[in-house]
């Protein structure tokens, strides 16, 4: 986009009829093209300096805008009036709206003076709110590129959304994946004769709770830290595996009593509701 | 990726993508809620994302509390540190 000016934050749109057409042709003027340069510079979108501008423009009255200034003289004092008024209310969207015209149409220099647009779009309410609304999803996207990584490399809408489906669904099973090891080795605290949904809800409070249990050791720097999210990273996808091995565990030590694996009978228990789980949620 | 032949993205795969990304998100999991905009996904996504992240940090920091304070010589332990490595 040639013109980045001042992005619209709340998306408003004023019509173009708002301002009247000697307002742009004015500014295309080829012989006070220095002057609206120096003082829109330095105006830095100050409506009240842009009005002075064109009222310069008007009292010059070059033969080239004769024909627009006669007609719209009385225009001038309204948008004067309307230039003053939203200087008074500071920042607004007016002046933003101006500001914006302007550079545009410095940049698509015309001399015949209509409104002309930017190269190749409307000038049409419809169709300036649905590019404000694209504007503000792409500026949206670029900020998920930030975040996304790998997504920097892919351009393309669909691309992209892949890209940000694939990222969220892989954290989402980190998340998991950690708490469920985490649940693991946690101390068991609850009864395992109920029923095995009992047990899988129990196991997600379960979860929850030590998720937002205030963690007393958390200020000390931990060295094993980074290993653990590099095993999360790596391991995760093995998870599918890891649930089977947790089960073919459980399943050896129950048979067996003279097993090395030999566990309380709660905590293998509560692997044996571990590795249900692993079925269950990974397919 | 379903693309066509002349690898145009059409309006409906851009749809798709986005209902798919909107099944993801927690917010909008409600049965029968309509299609949000475009614009309020994106910026829920965004928000979503860092507070995946954040929990991820988070989750690490306890296993790896909780793995210290494992008996290391356990078989439970073991066992643990076997999964991990797989």
């Amino acid at each position: 986009m040639a013109c980045q000016g001042q992005p619209l934050s709340n998306g408003f749109l004023l019509d173009s009829s708002c301002f009247p057409s000697f307002l742009f042709s004015s500014l295309d003027d080829a012989s006070s093209s220095a002057i609206v340069d120096e003082n829109v510079a330095a105006a830095s979108f100050d409506g009240y300096l842009v009005c002075s501008v064109i009222t310069n423009q008007e009292a010059s009255a070059t033969t080239e805008n004769k024909r627009k200034s006669r007609s719209d003289e009385t225009n001038l004092s309204t948008v004067s009036t309307q230039c003053m008024e939203s200087t008074k209310e500071g920042k607004s969207k007016k002046q933003k709206r101006v500001a914006k015209k302007t550079e545009e149409k410095k940049q698509s220099s015309n001399s015949d003076g209509y409104v002309r647009a930017k190269r190749g779009q409307a000038t049409d309410s419809h169709s300036l709110a649905e590019r404000v609304r694209r504007e503000k999803i792409s500026e949206r996207m670029k900020m998920l590129q930030g975040l996304v990584p790998g997504c920097d490399k892919v351009t393309g809408k669909a691309l992209m959304l892949d890209e940000i489906i694939n990222y969220v669904q892989s954290l989402q099973n980190q998340v998991e994946f950690l708490s469920m090891k985490i649940a693991s080795l946690s101390p068991v605290l609850y009864d395992f004769n109920a029923d095995l949904v009992d047990c899988i809800d129990q196991q997600q409070k379960l979860i929850r709770g030590i998720v937002q249990q205030p963690q007393p050791c958390m200020e000390l720097s931990n060295p094993l830290q980074p290993q653990a999210k590099a095993y999360a990273n790596e391991a995760f996808t093995d998870y599918q595996l890891m649930g089977h091995a947790t089960g073919a565990h459980t399943s050896f030590s129950q048979d067996a009593n003279g097993s090395p694996l030999q566990m309380g009978a709660p905590r293998q228990g509560f692997l044996d509701q571990v590795g249900f789980l692993n079925n269950c949620h990974f397919q | 990726m379903s693309s066509r032949r002349n690898r145009v993205v059409s309006e409906e795969e851009i749809n798709e993508l986005i209902s798919k990304l909107q099944s993801l998100l927690p917010e909008t999991r409600r049965r029968g809620a309509g299609r949000a905009s475009a614009a309020k996904l994106l910026k829920e996504t965004c928000n979503y994302i860092r507070s995946l992240n954040r929990e991820v940090d988070d989750l690490s920091d306890r296993l790896s509390a909780l793995m210290e304070t494992v008996d290391t010589n356990s078989a439970e332990a073991e066992i643990i540190r076997s999964l991990l490595r797989s």
